[in-house]
C-alpha cells in the first residue's frame, strides 16, 4: 500500500492545510514508502576523447576520497548523497550508436527487447501506488520524436511516449474529482474487463501481450477509482503554456521535477521517469536565458555540440558548449536532489527513501561509447551508504538495475540479459 | 558464421561484437541470403488488434454521433433529418443555432411555411418547407439558420391556416386565445470539442523507419490513455442521440440502442454476451436515460470499440479470413480514416465483402468520397515530415516572416497537391509538377505575382522554373533544415530514406558535428569534410551530394541565389541507385525530379510507404506476396489510386495466420 505522508505534504504546500485535506491515504510514517526515479539527459558527456585524453566526467580518487570533475561541480553540495561510478558498461551491442544505447539504457537487453527496470518495479514492489508508473519528459515527443527516442519499456520491444506537459501532469495526478456515490465509472470498467476476459480467454496467444497490458491498465485505474482522491495534497498547479519553445525548456525542466517529487511526496507513485529531450536531441541549449550557454545570435544543439570532435579542445565552441550543458542537465539533478531532501520524512527527509538515478545512453557524446556510461545514484534508497566512489571496471549496467531494484524492496537475482546479481561493492 | 564474426568483426575492433550479437548478426545475414526470390503464398501475416490511433478514435466519434447511418447520401433524410443535413453528397451534423421544424398536416396540403419570432410572424419564401419525398412519408420540413435563443413560432397551411406544432414541448398564448409553439436553442455547451477531448491522449508512438502514427504493435493501452478516454467517453455518451423508444420497454429499448448505435459502435453486431452485459447497466440503472447514457459510456470503453479486430475466422484450409465487417472496417479505416458507413455495414451483413470483387466495388466507392482527400493528406504529411512544419524551430531574428500562417499554408500545400496527384493526376506529378496549390500568401512566399495564382477550388499557382513538384515545396525545404541554415544532410536524407527507403542508420562514433556558420564559406564548403575525411565519404557520399542540390533554398525554403557573396553553386549528384556503382548528375530539383520520376526504386518505395501505412506494420516476409503485387499495380499503371485499389486485393489485406 503506498502511503501518504502527512508532514512531507504539509511541508510540500508551505502552508497549513486543514485535516479534511489530508485525507488521501492513511498516514504511516513509521515505514515511508520506497521510490525510485530515473532521470535521462540526451547525448551523453565528455568522457574520454577519441584521442584518448582522460574523461572530464568522471569522478578520480579512491571510494571515500575523491574529487567531482568540472561537469559534475553542481553536485559538489550533494557529494555526501551521491554514489559515482566508474566502469560500468551497457555492453558491446550497437555500441557507437545513440538509439542501440538508448533501448540498452532502461531494459539492459539489447535492441530494447525486454521491459525496463522502471516497468518492473512498477507492476511488483510499487504496484500498490495508485499510479504505478509516472512517465514525464520535457520536449521528450518534441518533432514526432519517438520509438528508440523514448527509454521506457513496457513490454520487449515496445516504448511508451512521457507526459510532456506539466499542466496535464498534475492534473491527471492532483484534479480528479471525488468520485460520486454510484460511480458509473466502475461499471464502465467491469464491462471492458468482463470482454477483455472474453478476448484473452478465445484467443490465447494472439496478441496475447498487448491484451495483458490493457488489462493491466484497467486495473490499475480501477483501483484509483476505488481509493480517495489526492485532492488538497498538493494544491498549487504549474503554470501553463507552451511545451515545445526550446526558451521554454528551463521553466518545464523545474516543473516536472515538482510534479514528480509532489506526486511521490502524497503517495501517489513510486516509480518515475524524468526524461529531459531524447537522444540524438536537436533542443537548441542556447536559448536558456541566463546561463553560460545562452547566446541569442547562435543556435547549438546538444548533439551539435556533443559532436565536439576528436579531442577535448577549449578553443572550439562545441566542447566549450557541449561541457556547459552537460553541467546544466547535471544542476537539473541537483535540484532534483535538493527538493527530496527538503521534504523531511520518517527520521530525516524523503531522499533517505529514494533512489534517483542519472543516466545517459551513451558515455562520451563523440565517440559514442557503451562504456563508463554516466550513472549517478542519488539517495540513500533506505539504507545504502552514500558519499562514495565505486570503480566497476566494465561490470554491466544491469547490475545497477539489480541494486535498485533490491533497495526498492524487490529480491529479483538478475535482470536483463547480462547481470550477475546486485552490483558488487554497493 | 557466429564465431566467425565474434572473432574478426568489426575489422576495427575485433570481438566488440560479443556471442549474442554475433548470432543475432549471423541469423541476419542468412536470413537475408536465403530470402526467397519469388513470394511464398504459404506466408500470411499474424492475426492481430489495432488499437484506434487518436486520430481514428476522433473521426470514430464524430461517425457515431451523426444521428444517420448513412455518411454518403442524397437526401437529409437519410442523414437523420433533425440534427444533420446531406451537404454535397455528405452528411454533417448542423451546427448549433440551425433547428430543423417538422410537420404532419395529416391531410392533403399544398405548402407549409413558418411563421414566427425569427421573421417578424410573416409568410416568407425563405420559409417555406418541402416535403419529406420519401414513399409513404407525409412529412414537411425546413432547416432554418435561427440562432441561439426563444423563438415562439406556428404553420400556416396553405397561406392560411395558421396551426401550432403539435410536437413542441413549449408553447406560450398567442394573444388571440390561442398557443404559440416555443423552441428554445441552447448553444454553448451543445458542441463537443473532440480535439480539446483527446488533446490528453499520449503521443503516439512511430517505431524506428515507420513514419506513420498508426503503427499496429506501438499502440498500446496505458492507464493514462484509459483514464483519458473514461473521461472522453462519458462526455460522448451525453452527446448521444437517444432511440425512439415509444411504447417500448426498458429492454426492448436497450435492444433498439444495440441494434444500432452498438453496431456502429463496435462495427459488428453485438455478441450475445455482450448485449446482455450492456442491458444489465439500463436495467439497473435509475432511469431509462441514465442506463441508456452508461451502456453508451460502457461500450465507447469496451475493447470492441478501441480495437479495429483483425483475426479472422478459419477456414478450413487453415488460413483465417476476415469476416465481412472485419473487412468493412479494414477498408474504412484505410481510406476513411473511421468506422464504416451504413453502406459498409450492409454490405458485410449481406456478405457482399467476400470476394475481391465486392471488396474492389466497396473501395472504389470509398475513394470516390471527400473523406478519402484527408486520409491521403495525413498520408503525406507524416511520410514527408511535412507536419513538423507547424512547430519546427527557426530563428525569429533571420525569418521574421515565418509565422504561424504561412506555417499552416505551407503544410496545406504539401498535404492539398498530393491528394491532388493521388486522385486527379499520377505518381510522376508528384516530382514533376510545374505548379502546386495555394493562395497568394504562399505565392508571394515564391517569389511570385499575385498573377500568378488561378482560380479555383483550391487555387493554383504556376511555378517558376527553379520549382518543381513535392521537392521544393517549402514544408519539406524547411522541415529538412536547421533554425538558422539549410543543411544538405537532412535534405540528402529525406530522399534517401523517405523517398528511397534507404535507410543509412546513425553515424559511426567519432562523427563530426554540424559546421558552424560561416559568413565567408558557402554551405558545401562548410560540409566538404564529409567528402574529404574517408571515415565520412562512406555514408555521407550517398547523402550530402543529394542535399546540394537543394542549396538555392535557404533555411525556410526560399529561392536564394547566393551565399557568402558568392553564386550558389547548386550541382547535385546521386549515387547507387538502382545499383551499387551507378551515379546520376542533376543541377536543378526539376532534373532531380526526372531521375526520382522514373526510378524504380523510388516507385517501390512509394507503393512499400503506402502500403505500411495502409497495413500499420513495417513490412516483412510474410508481406511479400502482397507488397510485389501493390508494388506492380503502381509500376504498371502510375496512378496512385489504382495502387490504394490494389493494396485491397492483396492475400495480406484479406488473410491471417
Amino acid at each position: 500500500m503506498a502511503r501518504f505522508d502527512r508532514r512531507a505534504c504539509l511541508r510540500l504546500l508551505g502552508t497549513a492545510v486543514g485535516a479534511s485535506a489530508l485525507r488521501a491515504r492513511p498516514a504511516s510514517a513509521n515505514t515511508p514508502a520506497r521510490r525510485a526515479i530515473f532521470f535521462y539527459f540526451p547525448d551523453g558527456v565528455a568522457a574520454r576523447s577519441q584521442d584518448g585524453e582522460p574523461s572530464l566526467w568522471h569522478a578520480t580518487g579512491t571510494e571515500n576520497s575523491f574529487q567531482l570533475a568540472p561537469q559534475m561541480s553542481p553536485l559538489a553540495p550533494y557529494q555526501q548523497d551521491c554514489i559515482f561510478f566508474n566502469g560500468l558498461s551497457s555492453g558491446g551491442t550497437d555500441s557507437g550508436s545513440h538509439p542501440g544505447g538508448a533501448k540498452k539504457l532502461l531494459t539492459a537487453v539489447d535492441g530494447g527487447e525486454g521491459e525496463s527496470i522502471d516497468h518492473l518495479l512498477a507492476r511488483t514492489v510499487g504496484a500498490a501506488a495508485p499510479h504505478r508508473h509516472l512517465y514525464l519528459g520535457v520536449m521528450a515527443n518534441q518533432n514526432n520524436a519517438s520509438g528508440d527516442k523514448h527509454i521506457s519499456y513496457v513490454a520487449p520491444g515496445r516504448s511508451i511516449s512521457p507526459e510532456d506537459d506539466p499542466v496535464r501532469a498534475f492534473g491527471r495526478l492532483f484534479q480528479q474529482g471525488a468520485p460520486p456515490q454510484r460511480d458509473p465509472r466502475r461499471s464502465m470498467l467491469d464491462g471492458a474487463l468482463a470482454q477483455l476476459r472474453s478476448m484473452q480467454a478465445q484467443l490465447q496467444d494472439v496478441e496475447r501481450s498487448k491484451l495483458a497490458l490493457h488489462l493491466e491498465a484497467l486495473r490499475e485505474v480501477e483501483r484509483r477509482i476505488d481509493e480517495q482522491p489526492a485532492t488538497g495534497c498538493a494544491d498549487s498547479a504549474p503554470a501553463a503554456g507552451p511545451v515545445h519553445e526550446p526558451e521554454r525548456f528551463p521553466l518545464l525542466m523545474t516543473q516536472q521535477i515538482d510534479v514528480m517529487v509532489a506526486a511521490m511526496a502524497c503517495g501517489l507513485t513510486q516509480v518515475g521517469v524524468l526524461q529531459a529531450s531524447h537522444h540524438t536531441s536537436e533542443l537548441i541549449m542556447s536559448r536558456f536565458a541566463k546561463t553560460e550557454m545562452h547566446d541569442p545570435g547562435f543556435d547549438m544543439r546538444s548533439h551539435q555540440a556533443s559532436h565536439y570532435g576528436p579531442r577535448h579542445d577549449p578553443n572550439r565552441r562545441e566542447f566549450v558548449d557541449y561541457v556547459a550543458q552537460r553541467r546544466w542537465f547535471v544542476s537539473q539533478f541537483a535540484y532534483l536532489i535538493e527538493r527530496l531532501k527538503s521534504l523531511p520524512e520518517g527520521e530525516g527527509s524523503m531522499l533517505d527513501h529514494t533512489v534517483a538515478i542519472l543516466c545517459s545512453e551513451v558515455s562520451d557524446g563523440n565517440t559514442h561509447s557503451h562504456d563508463n556510461l554516466p550513472f549517478i545514484w542519488a539517495g540513500r534508497g533506505g539504507g545504502v551508504r552514500t558519499g562514495r566512489l565505486l570503480q566497476t571496471s566494465y561490470a554491466r549496467h544491469a547490475d545497477l538495475w539489480v541494486s535498485v531494484a533490491r533497495a526498492m524492496g524487490s529480491s529479483i537475482e538478475r535482470f536483463g540479459q547480462a547481470s550477475s546479481g546486485p552490483l558488487a561493492g554497493l | 558464421m557466429a564465431a566467425s564474426i565474434e572473432q574478426r568483426m568489426p575489422p576495427s575492433a575485433p570481438m566488440d561484437c560479443g556471442a549474442l550479437c554475433a548470432s543475432k548478426l549471423a541469423d541476419y545475414i542468412l536470413g537475408a541470403l536465403q530470402r526467397p526470390q519469388a513470394c511464398d503464398p504459404a506466408l500470411l501475416p499474424e492475426r492481430q488488434l489495432r488499437l484506434l490511433t487518436r486520430w481514428e478514435y476522433i473521426n470514430t466519434v464524430r461517425t457515431l454521433l451523426l444521428q444517420g447511418t448513412a455518411s454518403d447520401c442524397q437526401t437529409d433524410l437519410e442523414c437523420g433529418l433533425e440534427r444533420a443535413s446531406c451537404t454535397s453528397g455528405q452528411c454533417a451534423d448542423d451546427p448549433c443555432g440551425v433547428h430543423t421544424f417538422v410537420f404532419s398536416p395529416g391531410r392533403e396540403v399544398r405548402s407549409v411555411a413558418v411563421a414566427g419570432s425569427f421573421n417578424a410572424w410573416s409568410i416568407d419564401p425563405r420559409y417555406e418547407m418541402r416535403p419529406v419525398d420519401d414513399a409513404g412519408d407525409e412529412r414537411w420540413y425546413l432547416k432554418a439558420e435561427l440562432g441561439a435563443g426563444r423563438h415562439s413560432y406556428k404553420f400556416v397551411i396553405d397561406g392560411a391556416q395558421w396551426e401550432a406544432d403539435p410536437q413542441s414541448l413549449l408553447s406560450e398564448p398567442d394573444g388571440f386565445g390561442g398557443q404559440n409553439s416555443v423552441v428554445e436553442i441552447a448553444c454553448s455547451e451543445d458542441a463537443l470539442d473532440l480535439l480539446e477531448l483527446t488533446s490528453g491522449f499520449p503521443e503516439q508512438v512511430r517505431p524506428t523507419e515507420y513514419y506513420f502514427d498508426n503503427n499496429a504493435d506501438a499502440g498500446l493501452m496505458t492507464a493514462t490513455l484509459l483514464t483519458e478516454q473514461l473521461s472522453a467517453a462519458r462526455a460522448i455518451a451525453a452527446k448521444v442521440r437517444m432511440p425512439d423508444c415509444a411504447g417500448l420497454d426498458r429492454s426492448a429499448c436497450a435492444g433498439r440502442f444495440f441494434d444500432d448505435f452498438g453496431l456502429r459502435a463496435f462495427r459488428r453486431p453485438l455478441s450475445a454476451s455482450e448485449r446482455a452485459l450492456f442491458e444489465r447497466m439500463v436495467l439497473e440503472a435509475p432511469t431509462l436515460q441514465d442506463g441508456l447514457r452508461e451502456a453508451a459510456a460502457a461500450i465507447l470503453i469496451s475493447p470492441g470499440f478501441l480495437y479495429r479486430s483483425e483475426l479472422g475466422q478459419l477456414q478450413p484450409d487453415g488460413r483465417y479470413a476476415l469476416d465481412g465487417y472485419e473487412i468493412a472496417s479494414a477498408l474504412s479505416y484505410f481510406l476513411w480514416g473511421t468506422a464504416p458507413d451504413a453502406g459498409l455495414l450492409e454490405a458485410a451483413a449481406q456478405g457482399v465483402l467476400s470476394t475481391e470483387v465486392g471488396i474492389r466495388e466497396a473501395a472504389t466507392r470509398l475513394l470516390e468520397s471527400e473523406k478519402s482527400r484527408s486520409v491521403m493528406e495525413r498520408f503525406a504529411a507524416q511520410w514527408l515530415g511535412a507536419e513538423r512544419i507547424l512547430t519546427v524551430d527557426k530563428r525569429t531574428d533571420l525569418f521574421g516572416n515565418f509565422d504561424p500562417s504561412l506555417r499552416d499554408a505551407l503544410l496545406q500545400e504539401t498535404q492539398r497537391f498530393f491528394a491532388h496527384a493521388v486522385f486527379e493526376e499520377d505518381f510522376q506529378a508528384l516530382f514533376l509538377a510545374d505548379y502546386t496549390l495555394g493562395g497568394r500568401e504562399l505565392a508571394g512566399f515564391y517569389g511570385l505575382p499575385a498573377e500568378a495564382v488561378l482560380a479555383g477550388q483550391p487555387p493554383r499557382i504556376e511555378l517558376g522554373p527553379e520549382r518543381s513538384g513535392l521537392l521544393t515545396q517549402g514544408a519539406i525545404l524547411g522541415v529538412h533544415a536547421y533554425s538558422d541554415q539549410s543543411s544538405p544532410v537532412h535534405r540528402g536524407l529525406f530522399v534517401r530514406e523517405r523517398l528511397l527507403c534507404q535507410p543509412l542508420g546513425a553515424p559511426p562514433p567519432g562523427a563530426g558535428g554540424i559546421p558552424e556558420v560561416d559568413p565567408n564559406a558557402t554551405t558545401r564548403e562548410r560540409f566538404s569534410q564529409h567528402s574529404s575525411d574517408p571515415s565520412c565519404a562512406v555514408c555521407h557520399r550517398l547523402i550530402d551530394d543529394i542535399g546540394f542540390g537543394f542549396e538555392q533554398f535557404d533555411a525556410i525554403g526560399q529561392h536564394r541565389d547566393t551565399e557568402a557573396g558568392r553564386a550558389i553553386d547548386h550541382r547535385g549528384l546521386i549515387r547507387d541507385l538502382e545499383a551499387p556503382g551507378t551515379e546520376e548528375a542533376f543541377e536543378t530539383p526539376r532534373e532531380l525530379g526526372e531521375i526520382l520520376a522514373r526510378s524504380p526504386q523510388a516507385e517501390r518505395c512509394f507503393s512499400t510507404q503506402l502500403y505500411r501505412f495502409a497495413r500499420g506494420v513495417l513490412e516483412s516476409f510474410e508481406d511479400e506476396c502482397s507488397l510485389v503485387q501493390v508494388q506492380q499495380q503502381l509500376a504498371a499503371s502510375g496512378d496512385i489510386r489504382e495502387l490504394l485499389l490494389e493494396i485491397t486485393q492483396t492475400p495480406a489485406f484479406r488473410y491471417r495466420r
